[in-house]
């Protein structure tokens, strides 16, 4: 094989969060809040996973999995219903100008 | 020359495609066809790297072709992160590609126009899927006033992405070929004057404090309808979302979700590559290897790290006959290329998964075809409040639910994949069950009504007999409430 | 000497990490997750536009301290990024002259403290300070250079993180339900499940659920306003937009975040909320779209990425609820920080740390005892 070059891997392609990038964000976490302050919540507020374009459509159950392995290294058992991060409105991207109203008094 | 990665000749499906239209894109020409978006607008003109990624500045091309993964937004007239995948191409288009998380204020050549709409209706079914017609259909028989949304501008679900014959019960269309099924769902949608369809409508939230389902409908870069809508029942159909996975080079331009290239190809007729790498030998990768080689496209490996196949006998052995290779045991370790896929690397693992030394082998492709899943699309189920639980048997988290498909919030039910993981012939019967409830919670139609559901229920029994179906069956004891008073 | 702050927000864990840095022990109970309440809901932006002196010393004293934190989260735990951001203009905005007349009272609020403020007309915000406005959508603005936009997250979390490096403790998901009580003192805080946690001081710093606490224990603290709030966050664009925008009358504000999103509030939606809902809802989505886009035409084509509800806790006469109980000895009341947990309550937490550790009455907190008429 000739010489190539080694890509990343991308767990959240908005953001550009790679596979390492989300492993030492879960470990900051872990440094800053201990296992007693961690949840799913914190882990995306450290990594920034699940807050671009795609609503963590691509990256929350890629994250979900490194959670639950890096926990399995410190010899914690999550249960995926502990993982469950409830997504907001809108469901997808929409222009702010489509709820707008004319009037001022309106709202 | 300019390329042009159109498919003109198919065995099975033909595409009317319209006019031809004229944009720009980064200041060049690029000539497409009305009924495209411009995404299969640039994919077909051979472009395949739509932005660049926003802090490693790495190419990037789209990967779901549904408006969800945010990997093909560019600048269209003037306005930022549109997303060309699901938005018509017009004649004289201005397209530019830009760093998305840096570009530039809108600076729109025209204003935005929105039509409100305020409706109610006694069921709203979100997604036009087996199921989400097939519970459109029951509810208007009995004479509710139906409204069906659906993302897409080709209502049909999976089904118009699907060109084989499907087998399975007489009563869930077995020998007719998928978009053949979806044709005849929505002909007899159609046939019913109390039911609306709403296609390219994605239902973007529902507001218990107002009691609104909003959806909007893109009608152009800058013409949009806004849905408010009360229903008195509502049925979620939103069927699946695909799996993806991690490897080096996970993003490279080519690599897509088996939805995508089935979107383009079958929906779009363009080949999304000349020879393609399918990971995961389920029934999506098997069926998906098929209609590539309809399309011309050599498949080059179809590979799975289990050591069995879990599709169907009949298609994987189709796939077989036509010396497609399917390794099994095997795993993807990167992809490699410059701006685009050039090649992959696979390799065989053994039975505890980890990899046997010496085994990596090198495949040259320009396609990576994801087929690793599906999980079930909640998210509307969410914003209803339904109490839902991680059900690995279902395909991940999925909503209790009664025997007839209501879910844990008063009114809402369920249907189809959004329910747990099944097929196309499950989904048309629970869109049934789910239809002829809402209809009978409101007063609505007799026995003949009961009759069907009962049938209906009955198929679905029938159907789970096989034993495939163990599985699924325990996965659904975990989430099966009792009936709701 | 051990405490036992109930309340991860930005008050709990402001003070609670100034008293990790007095050397008390600490341990911080929050019933969900970290930052729960209002506080993962904020703006954080820090505002100098008060409705009240004492609000402006405390908003200017908040900043000098905010800075020092992003110091020492850089220096100390190795903090990736800044927490706290460039000095932005704040652009408060009337729409009729009557609004006009309402905000330049405020504004004499402002200047008592030395703030300059600027009084100019929607040309001059238009040349100026914001190209993308709308000239003829407002009738007058008010402008005032001294906010800072913050971080949110690393604001607290990394708050938790210094705490933690000095001993200090830190549960999630984990409701105080009851007390045990006895001669006057609070003995142990008691948890759903029947853990009991005990301490020598207990801090609520429970933000709107305050007042359940105050409720539970019968103590007759000064009641609060709980309202219906919220907010959205568009997808990021170019760092361009850098002022803080307030509409005063419609409880608006929007800004462009340091990273790059728009965000946008309402924090009044004149919707009392008795039962704490965080739902989102479509008229708060109305009002600061509408709003949004009478200012910023253009912007009708910036995309709404994801939206919130929230509560936040008022008092009547605007101005939070701090001090010891009378009722229990070792109970210290700490919340009722409006819409200005940040602004303001970054300088109250760690006067309330002072108060707390050493026993000492801060004078400057008096006007805002929890029995105040
Ligand atoms: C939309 C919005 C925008 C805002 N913008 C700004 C701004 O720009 N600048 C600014 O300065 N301020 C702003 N604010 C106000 C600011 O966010 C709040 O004043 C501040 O967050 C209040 O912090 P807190 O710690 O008092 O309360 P909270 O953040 O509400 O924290 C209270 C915590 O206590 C926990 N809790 C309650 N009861 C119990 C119990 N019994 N047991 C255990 N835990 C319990 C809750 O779960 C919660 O996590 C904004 C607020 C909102 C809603």
């Amino acid at each position: 094989m000739s010489e190539k070059k080694l890509h990343p891997a991308i767990i959240c392609r908005c953001l550009d969060r790679t596979q390492e990038d989300m492993i030492g964000a879960f470990h900051m976490m872990i440094d800053f809040l201990g296992i007693d302050g961690a949840d799913i919540n914190a882990f995306r507020r450290f990594s920034w996973g699940t807050t671009g374009f795609c609503q963590g459509r691509g990256c929350l159950a890629l994250m979900q999995r490194i959670y639950v392995n890096e926990m399995r290294k410190l010899d914690v058992r999550i249960s995926p219903d502990e993982l469950k991060y409830k997504a907001r409105s809108p469901a997808q991207p929409v222009p702010l100008g489509i709820f707008a109203k004319n009037n001022l008094e309106e709202v | 020359m300019s390329v042009d990665r159109r498919i003109w000749e198919h065995p099975v499906l033909t595409w009317d495609r319209g006019e031809p239209v004229k944009f720009t894109f980064d200041g060049k020409g690029v000539v497409a066809y009305k009924n495209e978006t411009i995404a299969a607008a640039l994919y077909a003109a051979g472009i395949m790297s739509f932005t660049q990624s926003s802090i490693l500045h790495r190419p990037r091309g789209p990967f779901c072709m549904i408006g969800k993964c945010s990997q093909c937004l560019m600048r269209v007239n003037g306005i930022p992160h549109v997303r060309t995948c699901i938005t018509p191409v017009e004649e004289g288009m201005v397209v530019e590609t830009e760093n998305p998380h840096e570009s530039e204020f809108p600076t729109p050549v025209s204003s935005l126009e929105v039509e409100r709409k305020t409706l109610s209706y006694d069921v709203i079914i979100v997604g036009a899927g087996p199921a989400g017609l097939s519970a459109a259909i029951s509810a208007a028989k009995a004479g509710a006033k139906v409204a069906v949304l659906d993302q897409s501008p080709y209502p049909g679900g999976q089904l118009v992405k699907q060109t084989h014959k499907f087998f399975g019960t007489k009563e869930s269309h077995a020998g007719t070929r998928g978009v053949d099924i979806a044709d005849v769902l929505l002909s007899e949608v159609r046939d019913h004057e109390n039911v609306d369809l709403y296609p390219m409508a994605q239902a973007v939230g529902y507001y218990a404090p107002e009691g609104m389902l909003t959806a909007v409908r893109t009608d152009g870069v800058n013409r949009y309808t806004l849905l408010m809508m009360k229903g008195r029942r509502y049925i979620v159909a939103t069927g699946a979302m695909e799996r993806t996975l991690a490897f080096p080079g996970n993003d490279l331009p080519g690599v897509m979700g088996a939805g995508a290239a089935q979107t383009l190809m079958n929906v779009f007729g363009i080949r999304p590559a000349d020879e393609v790498l399918i990971i995961g030998a389920g029934n999506v990768g098997v069926i998906i290897a098929y209609q590539a080689a309809q399309a011309g496209i050599k498949v080059k490996a179809v590979i799975d790290i289990l050591p069995k196949t879990g599709a169907y006998l009949v298609h994987a052995a189709k796939i077989r006959r036509m010396r497609m290779p399917i390794l099994l045991r095997h795993t993807i370790k990167a992809v490699y290329g410059d701006g685009k896929v050039e090649s992959a690397e696979i390799y065989e693992v053994d039975e505890n998964f980890r990899p046997v030394p010496g085994s990596e082998k090198e495949i040259r492709v320009d396609g990576i075809w994801l087929a690793v899943g599906l999980t079930p699309s909640v998210e509307m189920l969410e914003k209803f409040g339904a109490r839902m639980k991680f059900v690995p048997e279902l395909g991940g988290y999925v909503p209790y639910r009664t025997q007839y498909l209501e879910t844990s919030a008063p009114g809402v039910y369920v249907a189809g994949d959004a329910s747990g993981i099944e097929e196309a012939s499950t989904a048309i019967m629970e869109g049934r069950i789910a239809g002829t409830s809402a209809a009978s919670s409101l007063g609505l139609g007799g026995d003949e009504l009961e009759e069907e559901r009962r049938q209906a229920m009955e198929w679905l029994d029938l159907f789970r007999e096989s034993p495939d179906y163990k599985r699924i069956k325990q996965g659904i004891q975990k989430v099966l409430m009792g009936e709701r008073v | 000497m051990k405490v036992l702050v109930i309340g991860s927000g930005t008050i709990g864990t402001s003070v609670s990490q100034e008293l990790a840095d007095k050397g008390v022990d600490v341990e911080i109970y929050d019933a969900k997750y970290l930052g729960y309440g209002a506080t993962s809901r904020s703006l954080s932006v820090f505002s100098v536009q008060q409705r009240d002196r004492r609000l402006v010393k405390l908003a200017l004293e908040s900043v000098e301290l905010a800075k020092e934190l992003d110091r020492r989260l850089k220096e100390e735990a190795n903090f990736p990024i800044g927490i706290f951001g460039e000095r932005c203009p704040h652009v408060s905005v009337a729409f009729t002259e009557r609004d006009y007349e309402i905000l330049r009272d405020y504004s004499e609020v402002w200047r008592s403290e030395g703030i300059d403020v600027k009084d100019v007309s929607p040309g001059e915000v238009k040349e100026e300070l914001l190209p993308w406005v709308d000239e003829n959508s407002f009738y007058r603005a008010l402008v005032t250079y001294d906010d800072y936009k913050a971080f949110t997250f690393p604001f607290t979390l990394g708050r938790v993180g210094l705490m933690r490096m000095k001993g200090g403790k830190v549960y999630k998901y984990r409701e105080i339900k009851d007390f045990d009580t006895g001669g006057g003192r609070i003995k142990a805080a008691v948890m759903e499940d029947g853990h009991k946690a005990d301490a020598d001081v207990f801090v609520v710093a429970g933000g709107a659920k305050s007042r359940e606490i105050a409720k539970k224990l019968d103590d007759p603290v000064k009641p609060i306003r709980v309202t219906t709030a919220g907010g959205f966050c568009t997808e990021p664009y170019k760092y361009l937009f850098k002022p803080v925008i307030t509409v005063e009358s419609k409880g608006y504000r929007l800004t462009q975040t340091l990273r790059n999103e728009f965000a946008a509030v309402v924090y009044d939606m004149g919707i009392d909320n008795p039962s704490y809902d965080i739902e989102e809802s479509l008229r708060l989505l109305e009002r600061i779209a509408t709003v949004t886009v009478k200012l910023f035409p253009s912007f009708a084509y910036i995309n709404v990425l994801r939206q919130w509800g929230a509560y936040l806790d008022y008092t009547d006469d605007g101005l939070p609820i701090v001090g010891w109980s009378r009722k229990y000895e070792n109970l210290y009341y700490i919340y009722g920080f409006n819409n200005y947990g940040f602004s303001i309550g970054t300088a109250v937490a760690a006067r309330a740390a002072v108060e707390i550790a050493d026993g000492r009455r801060d004078q400057f907190l008096e006007d805002f005892r929890p029995y105040r008429e």
